[in-house]
């Protein structure tokens, strides 16, 4: 049995991950209204990229510059899936989107194995050695205060973005008109472009953040794909902030879950997934905009 | 329609003296099969105010966005001076200083009003300027000044119509079209709207309106070209086309609009 505060831990760096899986799904669905199902894929890649270049038999390439590899990998991803997303873009209504993202998924994930082994790897941390944060004990380790502080910061980047700039109100208005955002001298193509980049830059920084918590696997991608999904739409797809308390509510949902569940029998607690989903399907059902969202209205 | 009316009043009185700052030539549109624009030709000099008139679905929103490089003519070319803009996109085209407003005010409903001003201002970086050009839209529409902080979603049509007009303000143009301005606009508020239509001329701006309210625009314009099914099938001074009773009845319904 963990304590309360352990349990908050947990699910607040948990949280603050699914967080930035689910920013980058609203980055691209906020200037596109389409979901990018390839999202946790290019995550594993990001992930898999850097822990390669650096741990190998050869030459072991610095942690930082592995990672910035790996970001300028999931970068070419993005921009692939937006290449292949593109022609869809221009007829409203067009399903061909969910073609071009999952069919990206599932060549990702197929080509996997192909380089990469299938079962757990330790993936290095800024902090090797890790003895806790001194004060608080056991309670936070300092892995777990990176990924919150560093999430919590590139949180407050993207509100920015989204709040504050030029490219962030170009996105908004993409997404509603394209024609009007045109005639504003607004290049729907190259605002797209910058969504995918930086949905895919975000999305692989998750992956470094959270690989050191739990493993790598060539199968996380799946896994924190369909949790950013969840969190997304929990907290309203079209909002930063909204995305942001899905995700942490959904990561400390999902710590406690376990909790509460061996209350009743240890053996629910095995299975905490189903439990996710029925909480997911109960927001849908009853505030479909999601907690904090506002209903899309269409355009006219 | 079958009748063909063909009705030329006078030409432009300054053609083949100075040049046109925007001349169309012969183009036509086709959606997929369908021809919707037929030859096309009108040219706007500058400082004029010029109205296209015509019944619904005659192609005058698709004249104006082929001018404003929305839809691509199959024939035919665009000039702004001495420039051909019809291959340019339109987020180019608002750059040379040549804005459309189009039909149905197309605000961005879910920001502010204030980030849809700054969005006019997409194409500019001089952050004094835009600065200083909100707060003459503002000042020109008092009631956007006391909403900005409001949601363009939540303002009335005659709000969001002059929004529609600021925004466009706000990329500078000396040349803006205008596509079906009073739609759906309470009297009171078409009787602003052109009220401040008449002030941005005066100003020195060129204007391209397109309307319905046949005695509205023919109040404001100087000269007027009238399109039926992706045709000319008259010009002329406002006067000329007011007087003609079979352009009238044929293309404008009862002429008070
Ligand atoms: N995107 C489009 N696809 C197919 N047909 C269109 C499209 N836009 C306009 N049309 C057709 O072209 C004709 C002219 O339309 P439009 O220029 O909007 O007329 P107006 O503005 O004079 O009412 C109409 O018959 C209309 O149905
Ligand atoms: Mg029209």
């Amino acid at each position: 049995m963990k304590t309360f505060l352990q349990v908050i831990a947990i699910g607040l760096s948990q949280g603050a991950v699914y967080a930035l899986v689910a920013l980058g799904i609203t980055l691209i669905f906020r200037t596109t209204r389409i979901l990018n199902f390839a999202q946790g894929q290019i995550l594993m890649v990001a992930v898999f990229v850097s822990l390669t270049l650096n741990q190998n038999a050869l030459k072991s390439i610095p942690l930082p510059i592995a990672w910035l590899i790996g970001i300028g990998v999931a970068v070419g991803l993005g921009v692939l899936i937006e290449l292949g997303v593109r022609p869809t873009l221009k007829h409203s209504g067009s399903l061909g989107w969910i073609l071009a993202t999952v069919g990206m998924a599932t060549i990702i994930q197929f080509i996997a194995p192909y380089f990469w082994p299938a079962d757990d790897r330790l993936y290095p941390s800024p902090f090797p050695n890790d003895r806790g944060i001194p004060g608080l004990g056991s309670l936070f380790s300092q892995r777990q205060i990176f990924t919150i502080v560093a999430a919590f910061l590139l949180m407050l980047g993207v509100d920015w973005l989204y709040n504050k700039t030029k490219l962030g109100r170009a996105m908004k208005a993409v997404a509603i008109d394209r024609d009007a955002a045109a005639l504003m001298g607004i290049s729907a193509k190259a605002t797209v472009r910058w969504a995918f980049i930086l949905s895919a830059a975000l999305t692989a920084i998750a992956g470094f953040l959270v690989a050191p918590l739990t493993f790598a696997n060539i199968a996380m991608g799946f896994d924190l794909g369909v949790k950013g999904f969840v969190a997304a739409v929990l907290g309203g797809i079209d909002s930063a902030r909204g995305a942001i308390a899905g995700g942490i509510m959904l990561g400390i949902f999902e710590a406690a879950l376990p909790q509460v569940l061996d209350l009743v029998s240890p053996n629910l607690a095995k299975y905490p997934l189903p439990f996710v989903f029925a909480l997911f399907i109960l927001v849908l059902v009853f505030r479909p905009q999601g907690i904090f969202g506002t209903a899309i209205r269409e355009a006219r | 329609m079958s009748t063909e009316i063909q009705f030329v009043g006078s030409r432009p009185p300054q053609e083949g003296i100075t040049p046109p700052l925007l001349s169309v030539n012969d183009i036509s549109v086709f959606f997929g099969p369908v021809q919707v624009l037929d030859g096309v030709n009108l040219a706007v000099w500058p400082g004029e105010r010029v109205c296209i008139l015509g019944s619904n679905g005659s192609g005058k929103s698709t004249t104006l966005k082929a001018i404003a490089g929305l839809v691509k003519p199959k024939s035919g070319t665009v000039s702004l001076g001495t420039e051909r803009i019809d291959t340019l996109d339109p987020s180019q085209v608002v750059r040379r200083h040549l804005s459309l407003v189009p039909q149905g005010r197309r605000v961005f409903y879910d920001q502010t009003v204030e980030a849809n001003l700054l969005l006019g201002a997409h194409t500019r970086k001089d952050k004094g300027g835009i600065k200083a050009d909100i707060e003459g839209v503002c000042q020109r529409f008092p009631r956007l000044g006391e909403r900005r902080k409001q949601l363009a979603g939540s303002l009335s049509g005659g709000e969001q119509q002059m929004l529609s007009i600021g925004r466009s303000l706000m990329a500078r143009p000396n040349f803006m079209m205008l596509d079906e301005p009073s739609l759906g606009l309470s009297p009171v508020a078409i009787q602003d709207l052109f009220r401040g239509l008449a002030q941005l001329s005066a100003e020195g701006m060129t204007m391209l309106v397109v309307e319905q309210l046949a005695s509205h625009a023919l109040n404001l314009a100087d000269r007027g070209y009238v399109l039926d099914q992706g045709r000319v099938v008259a010009m002329g001074t406002v006067e000329e086309l007011r007087s003609s009773g079979a352009v009238m009845e044929a293309y404008l319904g009862k002429a008070s609009g």
